[in-house]
């Protein structure tokens, strides 16, 4: 009998847990279609969305490119260090760009941008909700999703595939600079592998994921704030999770978007 | 009160569940909204349901049962911008923009609302009624966390008043405020009122509001109206609920 209610409880809690999974990806849902359907259809606020490109783009430079730099510089190295063992060292200048621009590139500029964007996102809509402001939002006749997601999210999607490229670039100077300095190759023979094994599609293709990623950051920290609750614990909590959420996201998508593109 | 349901609010009926817990149960009244402006105070305890009234008013909240009319027509995702046109709401810590300076708050509904004005009338117009509630002009380009709380809830009252509404909320309009602060906030909402012939529902537990703001004051309990009269007489009622109130206060 005690084993019964054991097992009664355990499956209240997974329908408890299945339910609540449920009801997140419908709200997650409703937001994304939302704010795209608000995205394209009048009024717009440039405003809103300017102050975003700005924060999201620009202010997200310094650290993207300190990111990528050292990135470019350390797989420099360590391409160099394992090539050597089978005399490949001449590869380091085409696998640092295809690493750039195919993985590194998108993957650790969303990641850097999901730690700054996402919690950010959350915790000033989670401090907007516990505070009252998005009710507000409401009796002034302003929905809180066209005036709060909707920049965010065309902000991110516009301003992640630029990162991305500047992240790219930046990682293969970072590459180049320890190539030329460190592994004895000359500025010439450097740049001519880098162009020679470097194709567009290997651009595209971090330029599509970073697009998807700039997607679920955005609408990660408007989820988690959105539904935030509780006060100010509440509101940390849900900067945590979108963090957390954004990052588990992007890795995971990068993975499917890998296999959708380049397996064969 | 007109017949017809034309310049009303009319509040019939509504029953509301939060969390599997009943919050409103059959509530009823009408706000006039026509000439003969109406002050209605909503007294009760902390989570007798006062502020989720105004919430299912103001559509953040939706009743299972009952129905919510202005004009005689009912309240809907589709005519609900009307509505809102017509009213200010003062929410109980003021809900100011952070990001935005006390202007932009107060203009905030013809920066982004649907009816669009040029930025510079807007701040004009946003100056003109910060002046009216008794703020500097000076305070129109600072941040709302610049001002004291006082002086949060003023701008709060004047985001309220800067589309000249027919109806104005208040959810305790002077909760963390001083006594003092509270005394002059309470008599600038009496002002307000008069001076701009709007009707007024009022949430309080602040028996200072109700002696100065109302006309008929309603008491709620665990989500029912418990006693319903004029603030004449709110002193002599022999009703337990508002001595409890009154004790209490």
């Amino acid at each position: 009998m005690k084993l019964l209610i054991y097992l009664i409880k355990i499956i209240q809690k997974l329908g408890c847990k299945a339910e609540y999974f449920c009801v997140s990806i419908g709200q997650l849902l409703k937001i994304s279609l939302v704010s795209l359907s608000e995205a394209l259809t009048p009024p717009f606020y440039a405003e809103p969305f300017l102050k975003q490109l700005i924060f999201v783009g620009f202010n997200s430079l310094p650290v993207v490119g300190v990111t990528a730099l050292f990135t470019g510089a350390a797989l420099a190295l360590q391409i160099f260090s394992g090539g050597s063992r089978f005399n490949a060292e001449t590869v380091v200048p085409s696998i640092v760009a295809i690493g750039m621009t195919r993985e590194l590139g998108p993957v650790l500029c969303g990641l850097i941008v999901a730690g700054r964007l996402s919690s950010s996102i959350a915790a000033e809509i989670g401090s907007m909700k516990v505070t009252e402001q998005l009710d507000a939002l409401k009796s002034l006749s302003v929905s809180p999703i066209r005036y709060l997601v909707t920049p965010r999210l065309a902000s991110s999607v516009i301003c992640l595939p630029i990162l991305t490229l500047i992240s790219d670039i930046i990682g293969i100077l970072g590459g180049l600079v320890i190539g030329i300095t460190s592994l004895q190759f000359s500025l010439l023979v450097y740049t001519e592998y880098t162009i020679k094994f470097l194709e567009m599609s290997d651009i595209y293709s971090g330029l599509i994921k970073s697009v998807a990623f700039g997607i679920i950051i955005s609408l990660s920290g408007c989820y988690f704030g959105f539904t935030s609750k509780g006060g100010a614990a509440g509101v940390g909590k849900s900067t945590t999770s979108a963090v957390i959420t954004a990052s588990m996201l992007i890795l995971a998508s990068n993975y499917l978007l890998t296999a959708f593109m380049f397996q064969k | 009160m007109s017949g017809n349901g034309k310049g009303k609010l009319s509040i019939d009926r509504i029953k509301l569940s939060l969390d599997n817990q009943l919050i409103l149960n059959d509530i009823s009244f009408d706000l006039n909204t026509n000439d003969n402006t109406d002050s209605i105070t909503i007294i009760g305890r902390s989570g007798a349901g006062k502020s989720a009234l105004l919430k299912c008013i103001l559509g953040i909240y939706y009743p299972f049962s009952g129905s919510i009319k202005f004009n005689n027509q009912p309240i809907l995702k589709r005519n609900k911008e009307i509505f809102f046109n017509k009213l200010g709401m003062v929410f109980q810590n003021s809900a100011l923009f952070d990001s935005l300076s006390v202007w932009e708050n107060v203009g905030f509904k013809y920066l982004y609302g649907p009816n669009k004005m040029p930025k510079k009338n807007i701040k004009k117009l946003a100056e003109e009624k910060l002046e009216r509630v008794g703020l500097s002009i000076r305070s129109a380009n600072q941040f709302p966390i610049e001002l004291s709380g006082g002086m949060q809830k003023r701008a709060a009252i004047a985001r309220a008043i800067m589309t000249e509404p027919k109806i104005l909320f208040f959810d305790e309009p002077t909760a963390g405020l001083d006594p003092i602060t509270a005394r002059k906030i309470n008599y600038l909402i009496k002002d307000l009122i008069s001076d701009s012939k709007a009707s007024a529902l009022t949430i309080t537990h602040d028996i200072n509001t109700v002696n100065t703001i109302a006309d008929r004051v309603f008491l709620m309990n665990e989500g029912k109206f418990v006693w319903i009269g004029c603030r004449k007489n709110i002193k002599t009622s022999s009703n337990e609920y508002i001595k409890d109130f009154l004790n209490t206060e």
